[in-house]
């Protein structure tokens, strides 16, 4: 931020989708710096044990399982995994049985291709001639199998450790939706979004996410809709993670997007499967990270930011209305409090003899000024919110209630604020609820104390200033290369406006996404 | 380089030449004089179309004889006399559009909504309102008229329908007093719908090929010129010629006096905020241009320090036009202040000097 604000004479090469179809994007040079060289797997067993145990500290990590067994009574080998990660039950039954069966067949040399073929009977086993790929499979929970006098090892998926089952989404609840959201499991999210997207075209690319932690990431896209650029540009911005530890999808996030100081989510982040598959239709990108049940969505724009999982569900008639409401409800949550505070301090003239008096008679007890009560508030407001989402359960709705109702009820009796601003802030809360990002919620409940403060300060003109900048900035913004405002600045050809729900024939690529092949 | 030109499309380019045309045409000139040899603005507002059609063709017929990309280039192409006086000309009519709205801005706040304030203090919500936009490029600059526009529209249209039932054709008449004062209307507005031009042509390498920034251009002078006449012609429907000398910000007096008030929205105070929010803008702009020319004259690879001192320099002069006593006052107090302040802005563009003359050197 600091160099992108002072730094003079800077070339202008930040990622864009839309208008540098000639240029490059930035560079990834400094990126994809090498570390160290691959050690190859040891041919001898005892080193192989003795560099697993260096790399896992195996003497203070009693997790890491190393079994030496035979193949056939002949080949000395061994099988390394960790415990708790690896399912056991399939390391038994299908890795240790099959290789000290009585009736093994007659092997002449031990490769790779024959223990695969011949031998163990896993599904899924990848032969690996690096320590490191053994050593990261290890730590993932596969299975890793040795044997003497080789240079290459077996990596067999043998992961079993333990899952939330998939559940119903809590942040983004729809009545007519389907009732599936994402869990902790990587693979069992990407089996959530291949059985919405059955076709051979959907991709999930499995990648290190960027951390020391070694989490893996899916990068999910289609493979005839993505822009390229797109994708090597956010392949480039993850190759360029260096951290400790990528522990969730919103750090990922901020480690990625353009503008990490910004209010405003440059991506969208949903729990729901469907959502995150139509965002892969759209020829868009969904990042799933281990651990995290939670999809990110990129690049997206304001329209989609404002747009609901059900919207698609409802008639296209009934869908615009209640895309009206929620915009309505937005304005509301924006404007109300500031509105009435840039009439009441700067211009009582302008407002009604009625208005002014019904005002000043709620106000008259209240020791607080107009602005500081407006505020005060508002900020209770969001504090009774957050103790409502961090209180667990049933208790969390019990606060809510009893924010809502009894401390406004004893906050008005106690003559700490006037009903006409009680009210004022209960509507602009429920516009702000109707609002279905929760990022962006958040973002319109700050900005709204932002404009009161404008607004206190310059009547109108604090409001139209503050106004005019916040536009300014949003027009500026980019996500991923495509501009927030599109399709309506810079207009783009759109078959689904910001408003008006779009007809369900017409879905697809839109055109800001700049796609290379027509869907 | 850092010019933050970006790249743009036509319908943003569209969006802001009718804008700018939009609000030069109704808020560049002090009208009061105009109005003293009859009421024949709104025709006289035809003439300055049309000269800027001519212009236009003009400048991008030599744009693409000479083959320079922008107005900048063709500048540097011209010969030394004439790169003067054009550049001085542009340079001073872009300035002027960055000035002259504020001017009228602040003679409507102070007169209309804020009478008790010290001018300096509105200025300072105008300063960051024009840097800002103009410090972030051309790029956002065209995206947010694309936004502002249909909003502008609206209030024009609403400001225009809300005034009706006033409206008086007889107000009309005379359309001239003497004879002189038809040409001395119309030479002294005729420049009025230049700024658009010259801001589009200052941008034009941003705007994906000169053709496209021509037929941009049109559109955009058929909006906003054609919207200006309607809205002259309303003023001279609803004042007569007499009171319309004599009155210093007509379009704001008009939006002030709108009677359709509801309890608590006030269309009057929302109309005059979508005015002066695009008329803001339309200033960024101008600004935006006037500090790509220069930037482009003397070899400065950034736009934001001549944006910066321009943007100052021009809130100043506004100041000083219409509240002079306050200023000089502001001077005795904070004038270290106020010398100090561009002291910053005013190093990178030394740097960069330097830096040019030692590449040119090695």
């Amino acid at each position: 931020m600091k160099r992108s604000l002072f730094g003079f004479d800077e070339p202008y090469d930040r990622f864009e989708l839309l208008e540098t179809e000639t240029k490059t994007t930035g560079s990834s040079s400094d990126a994809s710096e090498q570390r160290h060289a691959p050690q190859p797997v040891p041919t001898r067993l005892s080193r192989v044990e003795a560099a697993l145990k260096e790399r896992f500290f195996a003497d203070q990590n009693p997790d890491l399982i190393l079994r030496p067994f035979r193949i056939g009574r002949r080949f000395d080998a061994l099988a390394a995994f960790l415990n708790g990660m690896a399912d056991s039950g399939q390391i038994d039954e299908f890795l240790l049985a099959p290789a000290m069966r009585q009736e093994f067949p007659k092997l002449s040399r031990c490769t790779a291709k024959d223990l695969t073929e011949s031998v163990f009977t896993l599904r899924e086993a990848a032969a690996a001639r690096t320590l490191d790929e053994a050593v990261s499979a290890i730590a993932e929970g596969r299975a890793a199998v040795f044997w003497a006098g080789s240079d290459e090892c077996l990596l067999f998926d043998t992961r079993g450790y333990v899952s939330r089952s998939v559940g119903q989404p809590q942040n983004e609840p729809t009545v007519l939706g389907p009732h599936e959201a994402f869990t902790e499991n990587l693979r069992t999210n990407i089996t959530l979004l291949r059985r919405i997207l059955r076709m051979p075209s959907f991709s999930a690319k499995l990648r290190p996410a960027g951390g020391k932690n070694g989490v893996q990431l899916a990068l999910c896209y289609h493979v005839q809709r993505v822009n390229r650029k797109l994708l090597s540009e956010v392949e480039r911005r993850l190759d360029a993670i260096e951290a400790d530890a990528v522990l969730s999808i919103g750090a990922l996030e901020q480690r990625i997007e353009e503008h990490p100081w910004l209010p405003l989510p440059q991506t969208l982040k949903t729990e729901r499967p469907d959502r995150a598959a139509s965002a892969v239709l759209d020829g868009r990108i969904v990042l799933l990270l281990e651990g995290s049940p939670i999809a990110c969505v990129l690049p997206v724009t304001i329209g989609m930011l404002f747009a609901s999982a059900e919207d698609a569900s409802m008639r296209r008639p009934v869908g615009t209305l209640v895309r009206l409401v929620r915009a309505a409800g937005m304005l509301l949550s924006v404007c109300m409090p500031a509105y009435f505070l840039a009439l009441t301090q700067h211009h009582a003239g302008q407002l009604s003899g009625e208005v002014l008096s019904v005002v000043l008679s709620s106000h008259v007890l209240v020791f607080l000024p107009l602005p500081a009560e407006m505020i005060f508030l508002l900020l209770v407001f969001q504090l009774v919110r957050e103790a409502g989402i961090r209180v667990p359960g049933v208790v969390g709705h019990a606060i809510g209630i009893i924010g809502g109702l009894l401390l406004g009820q004893a906050a008005v009796a106690a003559h700490l604020v006037s009903t006409v601003v009680l009210i004022i802030v209960a509507l602009s809360g429920l516009g702000n609820f109707t609002i279905p990002d929760y990022s962006t919620q958040m973002c319109v409940a700050y900005y709204r104390i932002l404009l009161c403060v404008a607004a206190t300060l310059g009547g109108f003109l604090g409001i139209g200033a503050a106004a005019l900048l916040t536009l300014v900035l949003l027009c500026s913004v980019k996500s991923f290369g495509v501009p927030m405002l599109s399709p309506f600045a810079p207009a783009t050809r759109t078959n689904r406006p910001f408003l008006v729900r779009g007809r369900l024939s017409r879905s697809g690529v839109q055109d800001f996404m700049n796609p290379e092949h027509a869907p | 380089m850092n010019r933050r030109l970006g790249r743009f499309g036509q319908r943003e380019m569209t969006a802001c030449a009718a804008l700018t045309a939009l609000n030069c045409g109704c808020f560049s000139i002090d009208k009061r004089d105009l109005y003293r040899g009859g009421n024949i603005l709104h025709f006289a507002t035809l003439l300055s179309l049309f000269a800027a059609f001519l212009l236009l063709e003009l400048l991008t017929h030599l744009l693409r004889k000479t083959g320079a990309k922008s107005l900048g280039a063709l500048c540097r192409r011209l010969p030394v006399p004439v790169r003067a006086v054009s550049l001085l000309l542009w340079a001073a009519t872009l300035l002027l559009t960055v000035m002259l709205p504020q001017v009228h801005f602040l003679q409507a706040m102070t007169g209309l909504l804020y009478p008790d304030a010290e001018p300096v203090v509105i200025a300072l919500y105008l300063l960051p309102c024009l840097i800002l936009p103009a410090c972030l490029g051309m790029e956002t600059l065209v995206r947010t008229s694309r936004v502002l526009l249909p909003v502008t529209v609206i209030a024009a249209l609403l400001t225009l329908a809300s005034y009706a039932r006033h409206y008086r054709i007889e107000r009309l008449v005379p359309f001239f007093t003497t004879g002189h004062a038809l040409l001395g209307q119309s030479v002294i507005s005729l420049l009025r719908f230049l700024p658009p031009v010259l801001i589009l042509l200052s941008a034009a390498p941003g705007g994906q090929g000169l053709q496209h920034v021509r037929r941009a251009c049109r559109t955009g002078l058929w909006i906003g010129g054609g919207l200006t006449v309607a809205l002259e012609l309303c003023l001279g429907l609803t004042y007569r010629y007499t009171e319309l000398s004599e009155m210093e910000a007509p379009l704001y007096r008009l939006i002030a006096e709108i009677d359709t008030v509801s309890a608590a929205i006030r269309l009057d105070r929302i109309l005059l905020f979508v005015w002066t929010t695009a008329s803001m803008l339309v200033c960024a702009c101008a600004l935006y241009a006037a500090s790509l020319l220069l930037s482009e004259v003397c070899d400065v690879g950034d736009i934001r320090p001549p944006a910066v001192l321009l943007g100052c320099a021009s809130v100043f002069a506004a100041l000083l036009l219409t509240h002079a006593d306050g200023v000089l006052r502001l001077l005795e107090r904070y004038g270290w202040v106020i010398a100090v302040l561009p002291v910053p802005f005013c190093l990178p563009l030394f740097s960069e000097r330097r830096r040019l003359r030692w590449q040119s050197g090695s």
